[in-house]
């Protein structure tokens, strides 16, 4: 009799967690966030180790060429002496382009770099959780790039950590383009690191290679940043009323360590 | 051999029950910590390294439903907190695992690592067709929540091993008193 009442005990507080969660988030946001910022410390301790030792690591091998280098450079000084010259031409050229450039940025938003500090627990689920959060202006729902590439957008914050929604997670979707022909898509998560271009039709012209990037017309990104290049084309079947086409992130989803935020003001995603 | 799993010990003494309810949240909070920071390093395409089904499945052997469902949803919990999951689905998955090893508790035998190795496979199976299918990823079920499961099953006798050495450690004290 007693398993059974602990049994109904427990099946009413699955209904009850779950139910304030989905009907009631903001009862338990507080108490959701303050863990998610004591695991974000503790993740972002735990992955510093590894870090430093990788880092030691570099730098040791580094040192084995840095004998070589340094005769391959005495001699490329010489030549470059000469092409200082030209560039200085160009360099005064690229202070006015630099300050254009500026202005854009400053119409579009600050960037906040942040750190890696954790992945999801699922492995078939991809998202990170980067070291800040609501304390630097971000929001469910900005953009977030490293190096070359569109990276995916942030997902849910707390005061100084955010998950991220990487592009490759089956759940991800951002409007693109083939910035060849301007043909229009959705980039899709694959899973492992992979993304696809959904509904792109047949007669529209794809070839491996073809830079993707977004369009804009989804209101989480801005026009124009890389997301990737096709990987594979495939026309499949009669039947299929659409392509089916590979697309390789710019960005090495698996191997993120830093990441910059475009913040934004309107947040495209609520918070749950 | 040599491992102090065997089915049907229960620890009577609320007290202790409790106190081990409490190391098993711990334990799995470093675990779920440690899956989540170095998570990538252990990763294999769409399958990892996980400690916390054969956690569960170590605790569900010894521990009854009053104090054990309790920890197990604690643990539930905290995954959540790690992951995009839809909510719900890691304390349901966590729960079916536990209240699966409780009722099966008297037809299994689990003191031989083959064993361990048998009982986690089977159970992982539960969790994560839970998991792959409340997250609309199915398609990932054949072949890799298969291999997750048996990869569960191969590295149980490791974990079950870790367990009981912490527990012993842990508790050997008030053993002696």
């Amino acid at each position: 009799m007693t398993a059974y009442l602990v049994l109904a005990v427990v099946v009413f507080l699955i209904f009850v967690v779950v139910g304030l969660r989905f009907g009631s988030p903001a009862v338990v946001s507080p108490v959701k966030y303050f863990f998610m910022d004591l695991t974000g410390y503790l993740q972002k301790g735990l992955s510093g180790p590894p870090r430093w030792i990788k880092n030691f690591w570099r730098s040791y091998l580094a040192l084995q060429e840095v004998e070589l280098e340094n005769k391959a450079l005495r001699k490329e000084i010489n030549q470059l002496e000469k092409e200082i010259g030209r560039y200085r031409e160009a360099l005064i050229a690229n202070v006015r382009y630099k300050m254009l450039l500026e202005i854009k940025e400053d119409a579009g938003g600050k960037v906040i770099a942040a750190n890696v500090v954790g992945v999801d627990l699922a492995p078939w689920l991809a998202t990170i959780t980067v070291d800040k959060g609501r304390k630097e202006g971000i929001k469910p729902g900005m953009v977030v790039m490293s190096g070359s590439g569109v990276v995916g957008q942030t997902l849910e914050t707390s005061l100084h950590f955010s998950k991220v929604l990487l592009l490759s997670d089956y759940n991800s979707a951002i409007a693109a383009l083939i910035q060849r022909n301007r043909a229009r898509g959705i980039i899709k998560g694959a899973g492992d690191g992979l993304c696809r271009l959904a509904y792109v039709e047949k007669v529209v012209d794809v070839e491996v290679g073809d830079r993707i990037i977004t369009s804009g017309t989804d209101g989480i990104s801005s026009k124009g940043l890389l997301i990737g290049k096709v990987s594979s084309v495939t026309r499949g079947p009669i039947s299929n009323l659409f392509q089916n086409i590979m697309v390789t992130p710019a960005v090495d989803l698996k191997r993120i360590e830093e990441v910059v935020i475009l913040v934004k003001n309107q947040p495209f995603v609520e918070s749950h | 051999m040599g491992l102090i799993s065997y089915p049907g010990q229960d620890n009577s003494e609320p007290v202790k029950t409790y106190k081990k309810a409490f190391l098993v949240i711990c334990l799995g909070y470093i675990l779920l910590l440690i899956e989540t920071t170095l998570g990538l390093s252990f990763h294999f395409g769409q399958i990892r390294l996980d400690g916390l089904v054969p956690l569960i499945a170590w605790y569900g052997i010894q521990h009854p439903l009053p104090g054990g469902i309790l920890a197990v949803l604690g643990l539930g919990i905290l995954s959540e907190q790690m992951s995009a999951m839809p909510y719900g689905l890691y304390i349901l998955a966590y729960a079916g695992e536990y209240l699966m090893i409780r009722y099966i508790l008297n037809q299994i035998v689990c003191a031989a690592a083959w064993q361990q190795m048998m009982l986690v496979s089977f159970l992982s199976i539960e969790v994560i067709a839970v998991l792959l299918i409340g997250s609309g990823a199915v398609e990932l079920l054949w072949p890799w929540g298969f291999a997750q499961a048996l990869l569960n099953g191969i590295i149980a006798p490791f974990w079950f091993f870790v367990f009981d050495k912490t527990n012993w450690l842990i508790f050997s004290q008030d053993m002696r008193s």
